[in-house]
């Protein structure tokens, strides 16, 4: 049985790969923040026994390090790991007029980039066995700096724009060693980004989940002379098109 | 009184340069000192250069620098950006979280704060904002793996400059983003180099670009 990783489970996009890795028959240890909401727990039961809940804080080494020991207790090895958890913030309109809050803007960073970078760098010795060794990241359009037509956002979109770069890095380190990358554009979901569900999205995460697994499981091909498109790094978005850095 | 840039980062031989090359051509120069004991740029001969502290981790030690800044002239011309977070820490050292978040708050949010405080007192000047930059910051020719927290800090700020080019562009405000030479023998012609790009006019104004100190354009 595949097993999968995957951050920030308890619901949005990640709750929505979560039951639709564990409907195709892997075993998904689900990445949990927020122990009180329930639908998590719910689709655990629903796909028993294929979701293990796993307490996860990606901003915490400690809490990282901890999700680690307990998935290695159940699996020895894990083929695929989607960093899915990332956060908003509820000052982000404000423009360099306003005072930026920095404190803030910090948090956007552990989180939506360092964080990727914790959950890779204390799970890569549970990927390493795999035959799959695929490392996705959910980042965000809003880290394309070539298409950036925002006026403010300083923190999200300059923590996505440091994810990219981040995932270029272990792309640099790692892809010699056999590791494969998905960096995934999700669009606009009625998801819960800014802490309250945005019921403005065009996108139900449910949709969108459905192409992220797709683009995260699938091989990429090969040219004429051999020459596999896994070799560079590319983010794509839901329906497939590449976004430029 | 002429022209004024204000500079944060003259605690290196490059903002050093710089400092010089403005003087030269008879600019007034703040130059801010971004560690504890920032070093003397040796340039107040002309008496036209101020050395100011400036604390690109506080928003208002920064404040305070704008308001000492403001007390001498009525406005600033150019502010450049020049704070330097190089570590040059091989990837062999592991990930040291806490240093990547030392080096982001330093590099891409003190960019921000220097900006925001000294905004103010540019709105009745040329209007004019750079950065210098390292080849670090440029995903697509990211290669190898060393100085990932510069790297990522030098990234997310490509991603300050142009949602600040997005917004101020609009109010006449125009962008440089400089690339330097990292050998230390080229440091006055990289700062004459620069000085001639900071102060010259574009007909290409309307978008963002990269020069590195032989005029070529590197990628976002």
């Amino acid at each position: 049985m595949r097993t999968a990783l995957v951050t920030g489970a308890d619901r949005g996009l990640g709750l929505a790969l979560t039951k639709r890795f564990a409907g195709q028959g892997w075993h998904v240890f689900a990445g949990s923040y927020l122990p009180d909401w329930p639908e998590l727990r719910e689709a655990a039961a629903a796909h028993a026994p294929h979701i293990t809940i796993v307490p996860l804080d990606i901003a915490s080494d400690t809490s990282v390090a901890a999700a680690r020991e307990s998935v290695a207790v159940i699996a020895p090895r894990l083929d695929l790991v989607v960093n899915n958890a990332a956060v908003s913030s509820a000052v982000k309109d404000r423009t360099i007029h306003e005072k930026q809050d920095y404190s803030e803007l910090m948090r956007l960073y552990d989180v939506n980039t360092l964080g990727a970078l914790r959950v890779i760098d204390a799970f890569l010795p549970l990927v390493a066995p795999s035959d799959m060794k695929r490392l996705c990241f959910v980042s965000s359009e809003a880290g394309s700096v070539s298409r950036c037509e925002r006026e403010s956002w300083y923190g999200y979109c300059m923590s996505k724009t440091a994810l990219n770069m981040a995932v270029k890095h272990l792309f640099n380190m790692l892809r010699p060693q056999g590791y494969t990358f998905r960096l995934f554009h999700p669009g606009w979901m009625r998801t819960y980004m800014s802490g309250v569900k945005n019921t403005e999205g065009e996108l139900e995460a449910d949709d969108v989940a459905a192409a992220a697994l797709a683009y995260f499981t699938r091989q990429r091909g090969r040219d004429l002379a051999g020459i596999a498109d896994e070799d560079r790094l590319v983010m794509r978005d839901w329906r497939g098109r590449e976004w430029p850095w | 009184m002429g022209n004024t840039a204000v500079i944060i980062g003259v605690d290196d031989p490059f903002g050093i340069a710089l400092c010089r090359s403005l003087l030269e051509r008879d600019w007034t120069v703040f130059g801010g000192t971004t560690g504890e004991q920032g070093k003397s740029a040796d340039t107040d001969r002309s008496g036209r250069f101020y050395q100011v502290p400036m604390d690109p981790c506080s928003i208002t030690a920064l404040e305070a620098a704008s308001a000492t800044v403001g007390s001498e002239v009525d406005q600033v011309d150019l502010l450049i950006c020049n704070i330097d977070t190089a570590q040059n820490t091989p990837s062999s050292d592991g990930l040291d979280f806490e240093a990547m978040k030392r080096v982001y708050d330093a590099g891409a949010l003190g960019t921000l704060r220097f900006i925001e405080a000294f905004l103010p007192l540019t709105r009745n000047g040329l209007r004019r904002l750079c950065f210098i930059d390292d080849a670090h910051g440029s995903i697509e020719m990211a290669s190898g793996g060393d100085d990932i927290g510069n790297r990522l800090s030098k990234a997310a700020l490509r991603m300050a400059c142009m949602i600040l080019s997005n917004h101020l562009r609009k109010e006449g405000y125009t962008f440089r983003i400089y690339l330097p030479s990292l050998e230390p023998s080229h440091h006055e012609m990289c700062a004459r180099f620069a000085t001639d790009y900071f102060l010259a006019d574009r007909e290409d104004e309307f978008r963002m670009t990269i020069l590195d100190h032989q005029g070529d354009e590197w990628p976002l």
